[in-house]
């Protein structure tokens, strides 16, 4: 905030970052392969977020029927999904 | 006769009128208590008395005895001798003697010798006429004189005596100043004294010694100190001494002129008494008919040396000693010096005990003296002077040389070096308050780094413990040396590479304080691209360095959310009316600034490039979903001129913006992709209500400036074709509309606006149907049917034939489009189309009919 003429003197810390993309589509990869494409909404010190238009992609390894281990997705769509920040590995802007 | 000399006669025996009474009171009641104890009587109430207390012990005495006192403490029929009174006989003595010396050194000049001084044991009191320092130096002598030394002091004390007349007015002064006076006064008297004295002083001493008769050695003594003056009294052989003569040749020179052995001189002597005044042996010399005073003026006055005084006159006449003892190997027992007026500085000039010590300055002779001009002899006196002080300050220097041996100074250098230590160590047992004072300080200076701070603070503690820890201290000093010697060696500069001889390479090493590098980063790059300049207003942030604009869009919020918190701590309302209070103003202080800030962060100010196809830093920012959201926000805080600033920005770059850029339908897509939908509903919610908002208040000439800018330098072709473009075009033709009906314009600026207006039709007249999204019908073309309607209210008439003539056929699908869709959908599509036919003064319902 000191700067503002500065663009990047806003970026203090890790979670700067992330604030450049609040209401922007971000993705998220979090434990338990699992993604998450949606638009930040809030975010924490904790890497809790809130997201809005969610896209969840699950990833599912060779399952019942074959014991292939083939890659199997599961996408589920949320309007708004609270992450806790445990799980969360990776928050990247999407383009 | 009794012990003690009392009356011993009993009271019965007495005479009547006995010389006691007995009601007196004194001694007899003395008595009375002890009677009064042997008697046990009632005596008290009648008082005591001497009759009646006592006891008649007294008569019982064995007096027999009595006749062999005489034997026993000497005979009681003389006097008791006054052997003891010192100052008594040798008052006495000391007049006769000054006498004596009064008439001798008064008589070559026909002086009359005082009255006084007739009688020899006259007191001091009566010699009136004696100058006041001679009256005290008498009294000093005479008490703290040896009996046996008497002789030799008086003949000095009655020089003093005497006063010459040439003297006489000297007396008030200070003897320096005396001094001085009469030398530099009266170098004829002074030299006609020269011939005279030597001649008359030994036989006057000689017949006014016999008759005082007081003693054979008194005469001796005096016969012995007057052989000591003559020599001196005699004018002195014009010699011309080497400068800094040696002293050991100078003393047998003066043996030889006056005869007499080297006299011993003992600067510092043992002499315990307070002995004569300075102004003693001052005036003694001065006396001296010879010509030069050779003493040194600065025994006056600074000098210690009473104390040397006495003993040189005790050891002058009566023991030759034999020389050497002399510290002062420059000194020259009397040695006639002709320079006796230098003016010694007060104070600093302890002169030798003798005068003579600055004999070894080079002297001009007596005779060249005399008969030297004025002039010269102040320069030369004051030369001498020069000299004199110079040899004085060094033989003062050098008193004490080689006192010291190696060892010593070595044992008062440790003994520094550890005060030095403890200074800076112990520092918290010396001066306890000024530490803690300077720690508190220096906390407060923000220069002071952290760590120093601790470390004081701990040395603090460490120190703490005092005395009772003084062994800590000392463990705590070791460490604090070698954080020091650490220290040190870290400020020290370390080579970090290693040239061996004969080699050819460096050995390059690394330590703690220079690492060797094992990357070498250079931040140019970096630097370079996060420069704010350089990102904003040249290609780093035209080139929509996405995350850039994500950070501008963040600092517009930070702005935002500033502002708004401060809104939030309004004073309030101001309650005394006129003026605002400080309060206020600060507020309104701080509020301007933020606002200023905001500004600042939106760069819109930022200059256009002009070769650049990137668009301008606020445009590429307002690409962004949550910087067009902010626009509303904005607007709130900003004024009119900043208002219009924006809008025009966004009017000039139009075609740049984002939602035009990407607004226009693809071909053959049935409907935009919903980011760009998206975009474009944002835009037109959040970015064009303000702005419709403003101009829906602005001046004709504004609208046509703004309209003028549009058809000269943005793409209309690209615009019209893309709703938001068709809403800017709308807002602008109807704002003009309504001030042209309202007659709110004048004719010029009418005139002005339809040229625009021709202009702008001229353009679109042959792409009206492009304007229209690719399947209308489908879609919500509101926004293109009100373009059309605010055209055709301004447009004259060949122009709405022209219009008419190239929608016709639109108007012609969407009435029948509105009959297939469902109810609601169709009645929304011919009322567009109803705005459109209403401009034109026709409606839609004599198509449907």
């Amino acid at each position: 905030m000191a700067d503002t003429e500065n663009g990047t003197s806003t970026v203090a810390e890790p979670l700067d970052l992330v604030r450049l993309s609040l209401d922007e589509v971000v993705f998220v990869k979090l434990r338990g392969d699992r993604e998450l494409r949606g638009r930040l909404h809030a975010y924490d010190s904790h890497c809790n977020l809130v997201l809005g238009e969610v896209e969840e992609t699950i990833y599912v390894v060779g399952d019942d029927e074959d014991d292939d281990d083939t890659i199997r997705t599961v996408k589920k769509n949320s309007e708004m999904l609270f992450v806790r920040g445990d799980s969360v590995v990776i928050i990247a802007t999407t383009t | 006769m009794s012990f003690f000399g009392f009356d011993t006669t009993l009271p019965k025996d007495r005479a009547p009128n006995a010389p006691h009474p007995k009601q007196a009171p004194g001694f007899s009641q003395q008595q009375d208590a002890f009677a009064g104890l042997s008697r046990n009587d009632n005596a008290e109430e009648e008082g005591y008395d001497f009759e009646d207390t006592y006891d008649g012990l007294g008569d019982e005495l064995d007096e027999r005895d009595d006749a062999f006192n005489d034997e026993t403490f000497g005979g009681s029929s003389s006097a008791p001798g006054k052997d003891f009174d010192f100052f008594g006989s040798t008052a006495k003595v000391a007049n006769a003697i000054n006498e004596e010396q009064l008439l001798y050194a008064r008589g070559p000049k026909k002086s009359i010798p005082q009255p006084s001084q007739q009688s020899p044991v006259q007191q001091r009191p009566t010699k009136q006429p004696v100058s006041y320092a001679a009256a005290t130096k008498a009294k000093v002598v005479v008490k703290h004189q040896i009996p046996t030394e008497i002789p030799e002091l008086k003949p000095e004390m009655s020089l003093w005596q005497t006063t010459s007349p040439e003297a006489t007015p000297t007396k008030s002064m200070s003897a320096h100043a005396a001094v001085h006076f009469r030398h530099v006064e009266e170098p004829q008297a002074t030299s006609q004294l020269i011939s005279a004295p030597p001649a008359a002083a030994p036989t006057q001493r000689k017949y006014k010694s016999l008759e005082e008769v007081e003693a054979e050695i008194l005469a001796k003594k005096q016969a012995k100190l007057a052989a000591t003056f003559q020599p001196i009294q005699q004018p002195p052989p014009p010699q011309p001494q080497p400068q800094l003569q040696p002293p050991q040749p100078a003393q047998p020179q003066l043996n030889q002129q006056d005869g007499w052995p080297a006299r011993p001189v003992q600067p510092f002597p043992q002499h315990p008494q307070m002995i004569p005044p300075p102004q003693h042996l001052q005036q003694t010399q001065m006396e001296l008919p010879f010509p030069p005073r050779a003493m040194p003026p600065p025994q006056q006055n600074q000098r210690p040396p009473p104390n040397d005084r006495a003993p040189e006159h005790l050891q002058r006449g009566p023991i030759p000693q034999p020389p050497g003892q002399m510290p002062f190997p420059q000194m020259q027992p009397g040695q006639p010096f002709p320079t006796n007026n230098m003016q010694f500085p007060m104070g600093m000039m302890p002169p030798p005990p003798h005068g003579p010590q600055f004999v070894a300055i080079p002297q001009i002779g007596q005779q060249q003296m005399v008969h030297m001009s004025d002039e010269e002899k102040a320069k030369y006196l004051e030369e001498q002077s020069k000299r004199l002080k110079r040899n004085h300050k060094i033989a003062q220097l050098s008193r004490y040389n080689g006192l010291m041996t190696p060892q010593d100074k070595n044992f008062i250098t440790r003994i520094q070096l550890q005060q030095l230590v403890s200074v800076n160590e112990d520092s918290f047992n010396e001066d306890f308050y000024y530490q803690v004072y300077m720690a508190i300080r220096a906390r407060n200076n923000p220069q002071q780094p952290l760590n120093q701070f601790a470390q004081t603070y701990l040395g603090q503690q460490g120190a703490r413990g005092g005395r009772a820890r003084r062994q800590d201290n000392h463990l705590l000093r070791m460490q604090q040396q070698v954080q020091r010697a650490v220290a040190a060696a870290k400020a020290r500069p370390k080579a970090s590479q290693l040239v061996l001889e004969g080699s050819l390479g460096k050995i390059s090493f690394s330590n703690v304080k220079t690492p060797k590098p094992l990357l070498s980063i250079k931040k140019q790059d970096s630097t370079g691209a996060t420069d704010p300049n350089q990102k904003t207003s040249h290609s780093t942030f035209a080139g929509i360095d996405r995350r850039s604009i994500l950070a501008a869009a963040e600092d517009i919020y930070r702005c935002l959310l500033e502002l708004d918190s401060h809104e939030r701590k309004h004073p309030g309302p101001n309650l005394a009316g006129h003026q605002p209070d400080a309060a206020t103003v600060q507020w309104l202080e701080t509020r301007d600034a933020l606002v200023q800030k905001l500004w600042r962060s939106m760069r819109i100010l930022e200059p256009f490039k002009e070769e650049s196809s990137a668009p301008h830093p606020f445009i590429a920012i307002l690409s962004v979903k949550k910087a067009k959201e902010a626009i509303p926000r904005v607007f709130r805080y900003i004024d009119i001129e900043q208002r219009i600033t924006i809008l025009t920005m966004i009017t000039i770059s139009l075609d740049q913006v984002d939602v035009i850029k990407d607004g226009r339908y693809p071909p053959d897509a049935v409907a935009l992709p919903p980011e760009t939908r998206r975009k474009i509903e944002g835009f037109s919610q959040y970015v064009l209500p303000p702005l419709l908002s403003y101009v829906a208040e602005a001046q004709l000439s504004l609208i046509t400036g703004l309209l003028g800018i549009l058809i000269d330098r943005v793409n209309l072709l690209l615009l019209s074709q893309t709703q938001i473009g068709l809403a800017f075009l709308t807002m602008f033709t109807s704002r003009a509309e309504i001030i042209k009906q309202a007659g709110l314009a004048d004719d010029e600026q009418v005139l002005k606006w339809t040229q625009t207006y021709d202009r702008l039709f001229a353009i679109l007249e042959d792409h009206l149907l492009d304007i229209f999204p690719p399947h209308g019908a489908q879609v919500d073309d509101m926004y293109v049917w009100q373009f059309l309607a605010s055209m055709a209210v301004g447009a004259n008439m060949q122009q709405q034939q022209k219009m008419v003539g190239a929608v016709k056929d639109r108007v012609n699908e969407n009435v029948q489009a509105s009959k297939t869709l469902p109810q609601e959908m169709g009645q929304q599509k011919l009322a567009n189309t109803n705005l459109f036919l209403r401009a034109l003064g026709l409606d839609i319902d004599l198509l449907l009919a």
